[in-house]
């Protein structure tokens, strides 16, 4: 199954803005993001400076933050689309 | 008085009378600068009732201890009065060179009562101070006249001038200087028309005497220097508030429509990505090396000063998805003198009101030519404008039919860029503002999201809310600095008080700013009470009904909305918090602690007419 992974913000600049998997079996989020911390060379279980897991930095599976799913256990499905929404500036 | 200049210039403009104030102390150290000097001016000598445009009301120009020098983020100045829109207190502020330029003047504010028979300005150089005739200016836009005051009295000086919106009382005006830097959104602009004053040219070339020159040098340069090694300065150069607009998107949180959506199918042509190919330069404020203001052509080639609130509110929110017609509506608005703001909001306001046949018009969402004429409208008082150019509160109890369902406002100010559907924190930071709804204060939306707990009402949201009230709307605005160093970039709040030391001698801890930003929380309830009297209600501190309402209707979170009741035990928590009664008022125990003892009594006598 594909999934998509898109990154915004300036976390963008230091991991990348879009990553494509082909899965083959049962996938969590906690997982793919443990994929993109890894192939783009981040320390084990960071996303740049954000820890993966802490609650400093939004995760959404199809637009629906995973605080309404299972977390980081939330599973994903064929074309489901993982958003990193980090704090944004702006305000 | 070190840091401080230790004088008011107070003009009369009924009597052509100036009058430079030396003040205490005393005064100083309590109210350090900016709002906080507002607020007490205005408690202690505006009488309850008064006009908001009427000639007694008090246009105030306020900097803080050390604005001007040369420290991060300290060009700006803080412009107050009683608000024509809302009826109570009303403030705002704008980076310019008027700030800095009037410190070198000699005061560290301005306070303008009375009327001019003709239209005038102001021109201060010093102590020089003289009213001149302008004829000639009025009817001009803020451009025009900051380019014909600026010849006849050097590009140095800082100029600040009303449009035809202030002229013609739009109760959204503002105040405009520098093409495009505006402050002021509930209707400071239209208090200024009010009293025929076209703008003040102010130039100044003294230097405030200071407690440790040489101190405050080094650490303003260590400041600097910190800012430009953060982590994320560099991302911020490129798109400074404008990723916001993709972030909102994403969490479906984008003002759309009329703030009936969360989500625009056009945002990838509004966002902050699009912008970056645009931009031509980058403009800023005095003694700010972290610029926000980014400029890209509009649709007629000009150009237009785009950030993420004029953009989400005069795009996605009136149904505009293109970017260059967006900064043509921002240029107008600056060029009027409008607050964008609320000019996207009585927009999207009117065409939801025309799209369901409340009044007789042909707006309609995304009609671009539509908006530039209500624009125009607007800052006439003319056509639709002389309508909506009340603002949405007032437009909805005149047009009736359940229209006041859909008026996006606090308190009869527009609500920023923020949509609530499903942000609890957020909606009591737009409930609580001190001016209406605005985000200067409270921007809790991004922690909100982050930390994962939408749709929890628990205490910790409005132990936020109060603790960005403290540090925004408490510190930063007595000390007239901007509050992005802080909240973009981590910039560490430790810096404020070294900097008010090496200025003026005077130490402050972090907890006496936030004592000192309870301080001004209470008086300005204090003053909202006492403006509206028996009228208080604390259904005064509820963010917009739709918001309750309508659910959302697409998008991943379709079928939210904010729930009335657990907002209400929030907004009681927050009242509980702040020592303030069920009224929303501050109770005689926490004027007492916060040093308002001689207020409390003046507060209590209003009480008495209050249920």
């Amino acid at each position: 199954m594909r999934i998509r992974v898109r990154i915004f913000g300036e976390i963008s600049e230091e991991i990348g803005k879009n990553y494509d998997f082909e899965i083959h079996g049962k996938i969590t989020v906690l997982e793919v993001l443990e994929k993109v911390s890894s192939i783009s060379g981040q320390k084990r279980g960071y996303l740049g400076n954000y820890k993966i897991g802490e609650k400093d930095i939004g995760y959404l599976v199809n637009g629906k933050n995973i605080e309404f799913l299972d977390g980081l256990a939330t599973i994903l499905h064929d074309d489901n689309e993982l958003v990193i929404l980090q704090p944004t500036t702006g305000g | 008085m070190k840091g401080w200049n230790g004088c008011f210039l107070r003009i009369d403009l009924s009597n052509k009378k100036v009058i430079k104030q030396n003040y205490s102390e005393e005064f100083a150290h309590k109210w350090l600068g900016g709002r906080g000097f507002a607020i007490k001016l205005l408690w202690d000598e505006l009488t309850p009732g008064t006009d908001p445009l009427g000639p007694d009301n008090m246009l105030m120009f306020l900097t803080g201890p050390y604005s001007g020098l040369v420290i991060p983020n300290s060009g700006k100045l803080v412009v107050a009065a009683k608000s024509p829109i809302t009826g109570g207190y009303g403030d705002g502020n704008l980076g310019s060179m008027a700030g800095p330029n009037l410190r070198k003047a000699g005061y560290d504010a301005i306070i303008i009562t009375g009327k001019l028979d003709k239209p005038s300005y102001i021109l201060i150089e010093n102590e020089k101070v003289e009213i001149i005739l302008a004829n000639e200016l009025w009817g001009l836009d803020c451009y025009e006249t900051e380019k014909i005051l600026k010849k006849s009295h050097g590009v140095s000086t800082g100029v600040l001038s009303i449009g035809q919106s202030g002229e013609n009382l739009t109760r959204f005006a503002t105040i405009i200087s520098q093409e495009g830097r505006a402050g002021g959104r509930p209707g400071m602009g239209a208090v200024m028309g009010s009293k025929k004053l076209k703008a003040i040219v102010i130039h100044g070339t003294k230097e405030p005497l200071l407690a440790d020159k040489e101190a405050l040098l080094k650490l303003g340069k260590e400041g600097f220097d910190s800012i430009q090694k953060r982590d994320n300065y560099n991302f911020w150069k490129k798109q400074g508030t404008m990723a916001t607009v993709e972030w909102c998107q994403n969490a479906s949180t984008l003002p759309t429509r009329n703030f009936s959506e969360g989500i625009f199918e056009c945002s990838k042509e509004i966002d902050g990505n699009t912008m970056e190919k645009q931009t031509i330069k980058q403009r800023g404020c005095p003694n700010c090396n972290m610029i926000c203001g980014n400029i890209i052509l509009d649709t007629n080639g000009e150009e237009s000063e785009l950030d993420y609130e004029n953009v989400v509110m005069l795009g996605s929110n009136i149904g505009v998805g293109d970017l260059k017609k967006v900064a043509t509506l921002n240029r107008i608005c600056d060029m009027l003198g409008l607050d964008t703001i609320s000019a996207g909001s009585s927009i999207g306001f009117a065409m939801e009101c025309s799209e369901k046949k409340l009044i007789d018009s042909d707006l309609y969402f995304g009609d671009f030519m539509g908006a530039q004429r209500l624009l125009r409208e607007m800052a006439e008082m003319k056509g639709e404008g002389a309508l909506f150019g009340l603002g949405v509160k007032a437009a909805s109890e005149k047009i009736g039919k359940g229209s006041s369902d859909f008026a996006i406002h606090v308190k009869g100010l527009e609500c920023s860029a923020y949509d609530c559907h499903l942000c609890p924190g957020m909606a009591l930071s737009f409930g609580t503002s001190p001016i209406g709804a605005h985000h200067k204060d409270a921007w809790v939306i991004s922690w909100e999201i982050s930390s994962g707990t939408r749709e929890e009402y628990g205490p910790s949201k409005a132990d936020k809310v109060i603790e960005f009230q403290r540090i925004r709307g408490g510190m930063y605005e007595s000390l007239v600095a901007c509050r992005f160093p802080w909240i973009e970039l981590g910039f560490e709040n430790e810096w404020f008080p070294k900097y008010i030391e090496a200025a003026t001698g005077v130490k402050y801890s972090l907890d006496d700013m936030w004592i000192l930003g309870d301080r001004i929380y209470a008086l300005i309830r204090a003053f909202w009470v006492r403006e509206y009297g028996g009228k208080w209600d604390r259904k005064m501190d509820y963010p917009p009904i739709r918001w309750f309402k309508e659910p959302l209707k697409k998008g991943p979170l379709t079928g939210k909305h904010l729930d009335l009741s657990k907002y209400d035990l929030l907004l009681e928590e927050y009242y509980k918090k702040r020592g303030w009664n069920n009224l929303g008022i501050p109770t005689n125990d926490t004027m007492k602690k916060l040093g308002l003892e001689k207020e409390s009594i003046e507060l209590n006598k209003i009480l008495e007419n209050v249920k």
